[in-house]
């Protein structure tokens, strides 16, 4: 079944990687099979050294990186306002709180958040469940008119899709999960396959236990995207970034607001 | 003989999504409470929906005192937002949007535009997983200027709805703007199950004359145990709609 799934993906995948093949850039190869059973080369270029500024985008990742509870259970959601209202430079294109959850009935500390700043929240789901509801807060200061997702028995991912200030104006949309079981992962990323390779990037958490058999699993289902950890081996969980292979993840700096960890992840939109 | 008959228990396996949802246009974006949000959040919180379609939602407008209406109802209620603008407005947006009591997974809306309406009109839709599996719940405000625009609005809507998924069963709730004689609703009811009909008319609040909001059902197999016409004077002039809802899925 394994691989049926990996060969209808290589099959969506390869024209999007013929328009990657033809990039004068370094290259990484794959191979994968063609329609008529001969195998194709991959070739996934690799990123120019120079970072072009105006083409970077900005991400905070406000996590723990562990399993232990609700973010905002020990935490105020108004120093997360506070340092969101007050950063000046480059400022993020969205705040994503991971286990900001929720509980059914009651105020969400995202919509909090984005009340106190004057931005856009949603709930991206990570389990199912009855009343508390585990998940990853977000809040934009875009107006967001296409939050996509996934829903696959019990695995969920969700995100919005931003108008991304670069160079020219371009959408970008988010997506957020948080994985302790690849092949779930792989059950949502196969129903946004199309966006994973074009114009999606995933920013969520990894169980040490899953990192492996995900990094696997995205590099011989998904040859043309680039992938990123972050992480150390005191955490029980590692951030990732999943970009399409036209976007590449520069840095993930990791930093404090008072009692506020989070992750400044930079990515940029290659020319 | 026992695996067969686990087979086909399992082929024909039945699940029962039930919902209750409500209908409420707001008028002017609460303009009758000087844009409050909290009256609004206590009529939700009295009927405790599980989805909540709203029109005539104002965001950030200089008429509202640039605020963000809805997440202060979301933050009261407990519910998640989703705004569908339909246009700019005063500084900020007019539109339609819904909140959720549980976390929805998938948003998107469809805007109109007509040479011969004086503004733009959109329909906003959210994903929600509840036992018994994912549904589909839109909230919708149709053009006021003529049957012909609205029927045209709601022929581009269903266009872009059911391209997008005719799987998953839908529920579209809200001001439609026209009467259930009328040509619109006919055309509307091709597609979707009238929920309730007949069951009351919804405007003005302080007598209710003819019915202008509607729940309407995708597929035509929704069943419903209650439907209520709420009508509260002093928050709007269309009456609200609370009803509830099941469907059977295999």
């Amino acid at each position: 079944m394994m691989s049926m799934k990996i060969e209808f993906m290589k099959r969506i995948l390869k024209a999007a990687v013929l328009l990657f093949v033809m990039i004068p850039l370094g290259c990484d190869s794959t191979v994968v099979s063609g329609d008529d059973g001969e195998d194709v080369t991959v070739e996934l270029p690799e990123p120019p050294e120079q970072i072009v500024g105006k083409n970077v985008f900005v991400i905070d990742f406000f996590s723990t990186l562990e399993d232990d509870g609700s973010f905002f259970e020990m935490r105020a959601a108004s120093v997360a306002a506070s340092h969101i209202a007050g950063q000046t430079g480059k400022r993020p294109v969205m705040y994503l709180f991971d286990r900001a959850d929720a509980e059914v009935g009651k105020s969400n500390p995202a919509v909090e958040i984005a009340l106190e700043v004057k931005a856009q929240p949603f709930f991206a789901q990570n389990r199912r469940s009855s009343d508390k509801v585990e998940g990853t807060g977000i809040v934009t200061p875009y107006m967001v008119s296409d939050y996509d997702g996934a829903a696959v028995g019990e695995y969920f991912m969700s995100g919005c899709t931003v108008p991304v200030p670069l160079s020219e104006i371009t959408p970008v949309c988010v997506f957020t999960a948080r994985i302790d079981d690849a092949a779930g992962a792989g059950k949502v990323f196969e129903e946004k396959s199309d966006r994973l390779v074009r114009d999606a990037v995933v920013v969520g958490t990894v169980s040490r236990d899953a990192k492996d058999e995900l990094a696997e699993l995205l590099a011989f289902g998904y040859p043309t995207v680039r992938v990123m950890f972050y992480g150390s081996e005191d955490t029980e969980y590692d951030l990732f970034v999943l970009v399409p292979g036209s976007f590449v993840c520069r840095s993930i700096e990791s930093l404090r607001m008072v009692n506020l960890p989070y992750y400044r992840i930079s990515i940029e939109k290659l020319q | 003989m026992m695996v067969l008959a686990l087979s086909f228990i399992t082929l024909h396996a039945q699940q029962t999504i039930t919902v209750r949802v409500m209908s409420m246009n707001v008028k002017e974006g609460g303009g009758y409470m000087d844009h409050q949000s909290e009256p609004f959040s206590e009529v939700i919180r009295k009927y405790s929906p599980d989805v909540v379609a709203l029109q005539e939602v104002d965001w950030m407008t200089s008429r509202n005192g640039r605020k963000d209406w809805l997440n202060e109802v979301a933050l009261q209620t407990g519910m998640f937002p989703y705004y569908a603008k339909s246009f700019d407005y005063q500084g900020g947006g007019f539109g339609v949007a819904l909140l959720c009591r549980y976390p929805f997974y998938k948003a998107k809306k469809a805007v109109y535009s007509n040479d011969n309406a004086r503004e733009d009109r959109a329909t906003g839709w959210i994903y929600v997983q509840l036992p018994g599996g994912a549904i589909r719940v839109a909230s919708t405000h149709l053009a006021v200027e003529s049957s012909d625009i609205r029927v045209k609005q709601f022929a581009d809507f269903n266009m872009k709805f059911f391209a997008e998924d005719t799987g998953t069963p839908s529920l579209l709730l809200g001001d439609f703007n026209d009467r259930p004689d009328s040509d619109l609703i006919a055309y509307v009811k091709n597609r979707w199950q009238e929920i309730a009909r007949g069951s009351g008319n919804t405007i003005p609040s302080s007598g209710p004359a003819t019915q202008l909001d509607y729940v309407m059902g995708y597929p035509k197999s929704w069943t419903w145990t209650s439907y209520q016409i709420i009508a509260c004077p002093e928050l709007s002039d269309h009456c609200f709609i609370v009803a509830d809802l099941s469907i059977t899925i295999e």
